[in-house]
């Protein structure tokens, strides 16, 4: 029987993703020297989980590098290893190394050995460094040959309260050979005296055949110590000292002669297998003869160093088997290796390779090629349905934003709307039967439509819903990296964090990670100072940078603030006025002064840091936030620290828009960048040359874009005093567009005009109305860059041409 | 026939994998997520076999099987625990709690059927 493990493969992945950030998580929760053993429990769980997942579904690279965490986590929580900060920041890399195994595995890419080994490597030398001695296991038990074997199986009173069954055992006994069963009822008590819930029998067996010792105890393990029990050969071989009857002695003696000549005689190795064998080559097209030089040294060296240290060579052996099964490397080849690689290593060993070294050197290849070829097949489950799937495989791994995780609350809350819908629907349709409308049914008929309306806005909203997620998801990843930066940074940092739960659209709080982790990474370089220079400042040491989000009239909110120097102006000021940015002349406020930061080529780190400076500068951070429709400020004192606020829509697909009419056309401006509406006071307008005209605003002047000219259509009128001016604001700057009239104010659902149409200047997209009729939306910042990059009114460059605006 | 098994495992894959390839052999499974949920499925009916995970949340395997042991419907009924830990140590925790054996993780679905056809005979 066989059973496509594949299938589980998905809910094993999702499990162990949320495993890893749990562990990431509690680690990050870990105090150092004084650990909670209930958080050290909690991460030993999720990688114990992982662990025994990985290796019933096949993964064996995952389950080999995740034991040992597991161990080094086992030590930590039963108390025999203490919690430092080196092992916990060994442990947080791996968790990143393997949450990238797991991934390349998902989407069936090759998986980054180096980076693995290092890692793995890294872990090791942790858990060794206590000298705690690794339990040498036997992995391949030396073949003892045996006629048969003699059996004594007594069992304890009690053990027929394990649930053990000794018939079945005797079963099982019986099926490995030639059994001769022998009842052995000395010991049964009178019948009075006998209590059924004891055993009081026991076996002698006499068991013949070619059978290993092992395969009889094992029978017996889950009753080791409820029961007596004798296995001895009737006649027997012992093998050597070794576990795997490896002549370590001659082996190392023979390998230290040539070691320093190694790289020779690994490129003499190949030369020579490929001259005697040459249907091998093909094997090695792919990959350069220096780097399979070089990977073979590198196995030998390991196999030398861990001849003693039989678990550790026997689980590289394996790795490195399943490596080769991949390679198409069958049984023949592991023997033209051996005997190429004895030969060449007799020509570098000259009189030195004795009839000895000869024999140890043939029975350790021997026993490797069989460990190796032992792992074969272990692999099959895996790689059975990659290659069963091949076609999936050159397909790009889409999976991870294509789905999406939603509560079984709002689930139920979508079925409840749908629910009520249905109800309003079969309320309504009793009218498709009456034949004459009275008063009262249009009454009800009217009172059913309010209804529709309801559930419609309802469903809207539960669908919006099931595409929010709280911001959690994006936060999660701060903690770890501020403990890691601040670390690098030589800065202690602590991070607070408020208002998670707050949700927005899957889209938004995608595309917003970046930007926030550009933020918050500027705010410990630059805004946090050194902990002596805080002392000096009269400062806690442990600087503060907080994370906050939350709701505001139908935007999200988030803050990220630091208690750092605070930004400085006058630095910022004579930057900008070297860069011409500013005028000798012009003396801007702090506030202007502060939005100078994100402007394109000013950064005033004196040190383009490792951290920050990347080349991303904070004018890619806005225009990261305004691609997505929203607003980066900062806020700055000196001496107190920094603010940055963003301000998002809460959703891409739906905006609150005002809705205007240019000539007949209706076109939508976002609710969000509109100041104000006003009529026009003639006296108010001037023409300034070269400017057009502006409009005296209280005490700013505003340009006036006049709207038919931008869309080239006919007005109703063309005076300024008969139309409606509409200040929009965008960039900090002001702009006045002057329209026909203003209509109703409305919730609009965005169609995207690029993969519809083309992308056009100065419009964001398009919605269609209630009539059916479409409207485009402005793009109220194109629009100001736009005015501003032309300098010339009122003829604007004309972006209705193509008949869009017709 | 009808030989009814509850599998206890936090893990759903784990969960997913081991009542999957018992029911394929006809037997019939339950599922637990944790020890607590197991011990009041496995008093709510009787079960001809348990298997349970070690390293559960709110309440660990080992916990779950002495409970179960007590129990009189559970006092010969076999238990066997799903564990990575190979180790003796390890293994004599479990028997100490009353345990009949044990299956290393990692297995496949046909030791896992194998062991359990062993035991349920």
């Amino acid at each position: 029987m066989s059973i496509d493990i594949s299938q589980f493969l998905q809910t094993f992945y999702e499990e162990s993703f949320e495993g890893l950030d749990i562990m990431e998580k509690e680690l990050l929760n870990l105090d150092v020297g004084a650990a909670d053993i209930e958080t050290v429990n909690t991460i030993f769980r999720a990688a114990h989980s992982i662990k025994g997942g990985s290796g019933t579904f096949g993964l064996n690279a995952v389950a080999s590098y995740t034991h040992v965490m597991e161990t080094l986590l086992d030590e930590m929580r039963s108390g025999k290893r203490s919690v430092t900060q080196d092992a916990v920041n060994v442990l947080l890399r791996s968790v990143d190394v393997l949450r990238e195994m797991l991934l390349a595995l998902r989407e069936n890419r090759d998986l980054d050995t180096d980076g693995i080994a290092d890692s793995h490597r890294q872990l090791t030398d942790l858990l060794n460094a206590s000298g705690k001695a690794t339990e040498v296991k036997k992995v391949a038990a030396v073949a003892t040959a045996a006629a048969g074997w003699s059996i004594k199986f007594r069992p304890h009173l009690g053990m027929l309260t394990t649930g053990n069954d000794p018939v079945r055992m005797l079963r099982e006994v019986a099926s490995l050979g030639e059994a001769k069963v022998q009842l052995d009822y000395s010991t049964l008590p009178s019948i009075s005296e006998l209590d059924p819930e004891n055993s009081y029998l026991s076996w002698n067996i006499e068991l013949l055949g070619n059978i290993e010792k092992q395969a009889i105890t094992e029978i017996f393990d889950w009753v080791e110590g409820d029961c007596d029990l004798q296995v001895d050969a009737i006649a027997g071989v012992a093998g050597n000292g070794h576990p795997l009857g490896l002549n370590v002695a001659a082996l190392e003696k023979s390998f230290n002669l040539i070691a320093p000549k190694a790289e020779a005689l690994v490129a003499r190795f190949y030369e020579e297998l490929f001259k005697r064998y040459p249907q091998v080559i093909p094997m090695f097209a792919k990959t350069e003869p220096k780097k399979q030089q070089k990977m073979l040294l590198g196995s030998l060296q390991l196999v030398m160093a861990n001849l003693n240290n039989v678990e550790a060579l026997a689980k590289s052996l394996t790795a490195l088997g399943e490596r080769h099964e991949k390679y198409g490397a069958v049984e023949a080849h592991y023997e033209a290796v051996a005997t190429t690689l004895m030969d060449v290593m007799k020509e570098f060993a000259g009189a030195a390779w004795t009839r000895e070294v000869q024999d140890a050197w043939a029975h350790a290849l021997g026993t490797i090629a069989q460990v190796m070829l032992k792992a074969y097949g272990k692999d099959e489950r895996r790689s059975t349905p990659d290659r069963r799937s091949s076609d999936e495989r050159r397909k790009p791994a889409s999976t991870e934003s294509a789905s999406i995780r939603v509560s079984i609350e709002k689930v139920d809350e979508l079925i409840n709307t749908v629910g009520e819908l249905v109800i309003t629907q079969s309320m309504l349709g009793q009218f498709a039967n009456i034949e004459e409308l009275t008063k009262a049914h249009l009454l009800k008929l009217s009172d059913g439509l309010a209804q529709l309306e309801r559930n419609t806005r309802e469903l809207q909203e539960s669908v919006m819903r099931i595409r929010m997620m709280p911001i959690s998801n994006t936060f999660q990843r701060f903690p770890r990296l501020v403990h890691d930066m601040s670390g690098k940074l030589g800065k202690k940092i602590e991070l607070k964090m408020s208002g998670e739960q707050t949700e927005l659209d899957k889209t938004v709080m995608e595309k917003i990670g970046d930007p926030l982790v550009h933020l918050v990474r500027n705010s410990m370089d630059h805004g946090i100072e050194m902990p002596d220079v805080r002392k000096a400042a009269g400062k806690a040491e442990t600087g503060v940078v907080a994370l906050n989000a939350y709701h505001q009239g139908g935007n999200i909110v988030i803050e990220i603030s630091d208690d750092g120097a605070g930004l400085n102006k006058e630095k910022i000021l004579k930057k900008a006025r070297e860069r011409g940015m500013v005028r000798e002349d012009e003396n801007p406020s702090d506030e202007q002064v502060f939005d100078l930061i994100f402007a394109p080529g000013l950064s005033t780190a004196e040190v383009v840091s490792d951290i920050s400076g990347r080349g991303v500068g904070m004018d890619v951070v806005r225009k990261n936030i305004r691609a997505l429709g929203g607003a980066v400020d900062v806020k700055s004192t000196p001496g107190k620290g920094t603010t940055f606020l963003i301000r998002l829509p809460l959703t891409l697909a739906i905006l609150d828009g005002q809705l205007i009419r240019v000539s007949k056309d209706t076109y939508i401006i976002p609710l969000v960048s509109i100041v104000e509406s006003l009529q026009v006071k003639r006296d108010k307008v001037n023409v300034i040359t070269g400017r057009g005209e502006v409009y005296k605003l209280r005490d700013e002047y505003i340009p006036i874009i006049r709207m038919y000219q931008l869309f080239n259509t006919v007005p109703d009128n063309t005076d300024l005093e008969n139309g409606l001016l509409v200040v929009v604001e965008a960039d900090g700057k002001k702009v006045a567009l002057f329209i026909d009239d203003l209509q109703s104010q409305q919730q609009v659902v965005i169609k995207s005009l690029e993969s519809n149409y083309k992308k056009v200047d100065g419009l964001s997209g398009a919605t269609i109305l209630g009539d059916g009729t479409v409207a485009l939306i402005l793009d109220v910042t194109e629009l100001v860059s736009l005015f501003n990059s032309q300098s010339i009114t009122p003829n604007l460059r004309v972006v209705g041409k193509d008949g869009l605006a017709a | 026939m009808g030989m009814k098994i509850l599998a206890v495992d936090d893990s759903a894959s784990m969960r997913q994998m081991v009542s999957f390839t018992l029911k394929g052999a006809g037997y019939d499974v339950e599922e637990a997520a944790d020890g607590k949920q197991g011990l009041d499925k496995a008093k709510s009916g009787k079960f001809n076999l348990v298997i349970s995970d070690v390293n559960m949340p709110v309440m660990d395997g080992l916990t779950l099987i002495k409970q179960l042991r007590a129990l009189p419907d559970y006092k010969f009924t076999p238990i066997l625990m799903l564990t990575t830990e190979s180790t003796a140590e390890k293994k004599q925790e479990g028997k100490a709690a009353g345990a009949t054996g044990w299956i290393v993780k990692p297995f496949n679905p046909e030791q896992l059927l194998a062991t359990i056809k062993k035991v349920l005979g």
